[in-house]
């Protein structure tokens, strides 16, 4: 049996692991790894979170008021909560510097994914069409993920997209608003696939609706948003915590990983700096595994290219998915009573098919009852107190459509680096330019949702639709692609560096192509696939 | 509910009369009764990361707009609907925008926040009166904040 050392606990790496344990193979696995606080009052809901805790100010915006939303040109429509900050919490030896991309890194235990809202659509053959292999080579790894993690879904219109496994749990209470749309959906079918393309169907989320493990299910407490007590939404910690209980595992946290090292194409060992500062530590096994998201496996390559032949190399074909956020109301929902206790991130899921399966677009439509309410308030082209009766008025209506496009390699998009003086500090570099058809998808695609929403009776405020930056999805991946042929900086089918014999990619940085689908099921699937072959 | 809020740091400390006599005029303004003194000193509190003293973007027009903005709810309003249209990221917009987070998550004011399914007429209603109100605050605003705005803008140099 192989020593195996993998990179980062994320999705990927907490998946790539356990596939290997159950081969019988030792893991080491090295994390910067912050760790997610404790929850606080378990079995209180959101609103009652507020009557008891000693200062919820503190809580839900930060001690010093610092997930504040305050008017500006880039305010969402809600917060992101302090308990969640240590996700995105860079350690010091960690920079980057972006052109055209606003990218977001995860060093926590558990990654980005430890802040992801749990959408899990697994790929078609359409859109692996680009990939070495197919829906079916993937499809017992998605079921043995679902297996894993606990996937709450509905056979319905969307299952035509993204298959329905049996392994799946029934799907999770739907609230009234949801509910609504679905049954005006059922009402004019025809009409939404005929003339849009458009279907809609109940979300494919990794939450709970039975227990799991030690893991509960969903007991509608409305805290989604700010962290789930009940570890009902999947988080990979949930994975890492399982592993740490077994013998051939071990964990190392609290080491940022600089590159690795080696000769004639094998590499021998791994050098990674402690967080808290000291000497550079050394860390030695048979295989090396890079599970620290697309961007960051990149550097941890470019970095060792650059240490090994003193050249700057850069990777093109960076990817991320364009999202769009439209704001609706639904205007039979008017003035009526808007219930918090309920899954709070998406409960309605949709797509848009158009003449080219690849081109599919991929929709959540989140009712966030339980968010913030100043970010949306401060955002309405009114004075406070009108927004404030404004949105009492439609607090039940709103949703918000949270619309993905699809994204290819260019190859103008790159990731490099910049090292420092004296080679310390080295700096992750990205430029990113839209797609030339990237304002024609768009408009198409606003055009479409805003026809099915009105059909759905539901209406988009004018000037409050967002067309969020490149890099914002955090779909991240191309810039190490599984590749046929043999070239530098690529990997084979198995995601094996054509550079490093010992050395295999579980990001999304092999992907050759990136769909609208929410990215994280397929990269957790694809992880499972590729270590069941080592 | 005891409060664990910290002391204030001195900068917010000296200017903490005018902060808590602004914020009993805002509370007026948003939710029609005052503060509690735990909305008061996270009020307090939260000036230390409020962006314009972080960037230090504050000019003689902002400060004209708290001025007149802190001296009661309906010149609060007045002003409020003025800066959502002239001043939209100024320091009026930031400090309500701040106050309306504090208050939506304080004990004693967050079911406010909560819609009591009131029923569409009185939704449609109530949305209407507010809009119309909208519309008169923001008239005075113009009348009364527009020529003050005109003589600070182009006594002092542009942000």
């Amino acid at each position: 049996m192989s020593r195996f050392l993998i990179v980062g606990s994320g999705a990927t790496g907490v998946h790539f692991a356990a596939t290997l344990l159950e081969r019988g193979h030792d893991v080491l696995m090295l994390d910067v790894g912050y760790q997610r606080p404790a929850p606080v009052a378990p079995d209180q809901d959101f609103e009652g979170l507020k009557d008891t805790l000693e200062d919820p100010a503190a809580y839900f915006l930060g001690s010093e008021g610092e997930t504040v939303v305050y008017p500006g040109p880039g305010a969402k429509f809600y917060g992101f909560p302090p308990s969640k900050t240590y996700v995105f919490s860079p350690p010091g030896r960690f920079a980057s510097d972006e052109t055209g991309f606003a990218a977001v890194t995860s060093f926590a235990a558990g990654g980005l994914a430890e802040a992801w809202t749990g959408g899990v659509y697994p790929l078609n053959d359409a859109e692996l069409e680009d990939f070495p292999f197919d829906q079916a080579a993937l499809a017992p790894h998605y079921a043995a993920v679902a297996r894993r993690i606990g996937i709450s879904a509905a056979d319905d219109d969307l299952a035509r997209f993204a298959t329905y496994f049996p392994e799946y749990q029934p799907a999770l209470e739907a609230d009234s608003h949801s509910t609504l749309l679905l049954s005006r959906y059922a009402n004019a079918r025809d009409w939404f696939h005929r003339r849009h393309g458009f279907y809609l169907g109940r979300s494919r989320v990794a939450v709970l609706s039975q227990p799991l493990g030690d893991r509960q299910a969903c007991d509608y407490l409305g805290r989604c948003l700010w962290g789930c007590p009940r570890d009902s939404l999947y988080a990979p910690s949930a994975t890492l915590r399982e592993l740490r209980r077994h013998s051939r595992f071990t964990y190392v946290p609290g080491v940022y990983v600089e590159y690795f090292a080696g000769k004639a194409g094998k590499i021998e060992r791994i050098i990674a700096s402690p967080v808290g500062g000291g000497e550079p530590l050394e860390f030695t096994g048979d295989h090396y595994v890079l599970a620290a998201g697309a961007l960051c496996s990149s550097r941890i390559v470019l970095e060792s290219h650059y240490r090994a032949t003193g050249q700057v190399a850069e990777l093109p074909g960076l990817m991320d998915n364009r999202q769009l956020m439209i704001p609706f109301i639904t205007l039979r929902l008017l003035g009526a009573a808007a219930a918090t206790h309920s899954y709070q991130f998406h409960q309605v899921a949709l797509g848009i098919s158009g003449p080219d399966p690849k081109g599919y677009v991929h929709g959540q439509i989140t009712a966030l009852k339980a968010a913030s309410v100043h970010p949306i308030v401060q955002s309405m082209p009114v004075d406070t107190r009108t927004a404030l009766a404004l949105f009492r008025a439609t607090h039940a209506a709103l949703g918000v459509a949270n619309v993905w496009l699809h994204d290819t390699r260019r190859e103008g998009n790159r990731l490099t680096i910049r090292p420092g003086p004296e080679g310390d500090r080295t700096a992750m570099v990205m430029r990113y330019q839209v797609a030339d058809d990237d304002a024609l998808r768009v408009n198409r695609t606003l055009k479409t949702m805003k026809r099915a929403l009105r059909k759905l009776g539901a209406i988009v405020p004018p000037g409050m639709t967002k067309i969020l930056p490149p890099g914002s999805s955090i779909h991240y991946a191309g810039t190490l692609p599984m590749s046929r042929e043999k070239r530098p900086f690529t990997s084979d089918s198995d995601c094996r560096s054509h550079d490093w014999e010992n050395l295999t990619f579980a990001d999304g940085a092999t992907f050759p192509f990136l769909p609208a689908k929410n990215l994280t099921y397929t990269l957790m699937a694809n992880a499972v696939r590729v270590a069941s072959t080592l | 509910m005891t409060s664990s809020v910290s002391s204030p740091p001195p900068e917010v400390g000296r200017a903490g009369p005018a902060l808590d006599a602004e914020c009993r005029a805002f509370t007026r303004y948003l939710i029609r009764q005052d503060p509690d003194p735990y909305v008061v000193l996270r009020y307090r509190e939260g000036h230390r990361g409020i962006p314009f003293r972080r960037t230090g973007q504050r000019d003689a027009v902002d400060g004209m707009l708290v001025l007149f903005a802190s001296r009661g709810s309906w010149r609060a309003r007045v002003a409020d609907a003025y800066s959502r249209i002239f001043r939209p990221h100024g320091v009026l917009r930031q400090k309500l925008t701040l106050l309306l987070a504090i208050l939506e998550n304080a004990p004693a004011t967050h079911r406010q926040f909560t819609t009591g399914g009131r029923g569409m007429a009185r939704a449609i209603g109530g949305s209407a009166l507010a809009l119309l109100g909208f519309g008169v605050a923001l008239s005075a605003g113009v009348l009364l904040l527009g020529p003050g705005h005109l003589v600070l803008s182009r006594a002092s140099p542009p942000r």
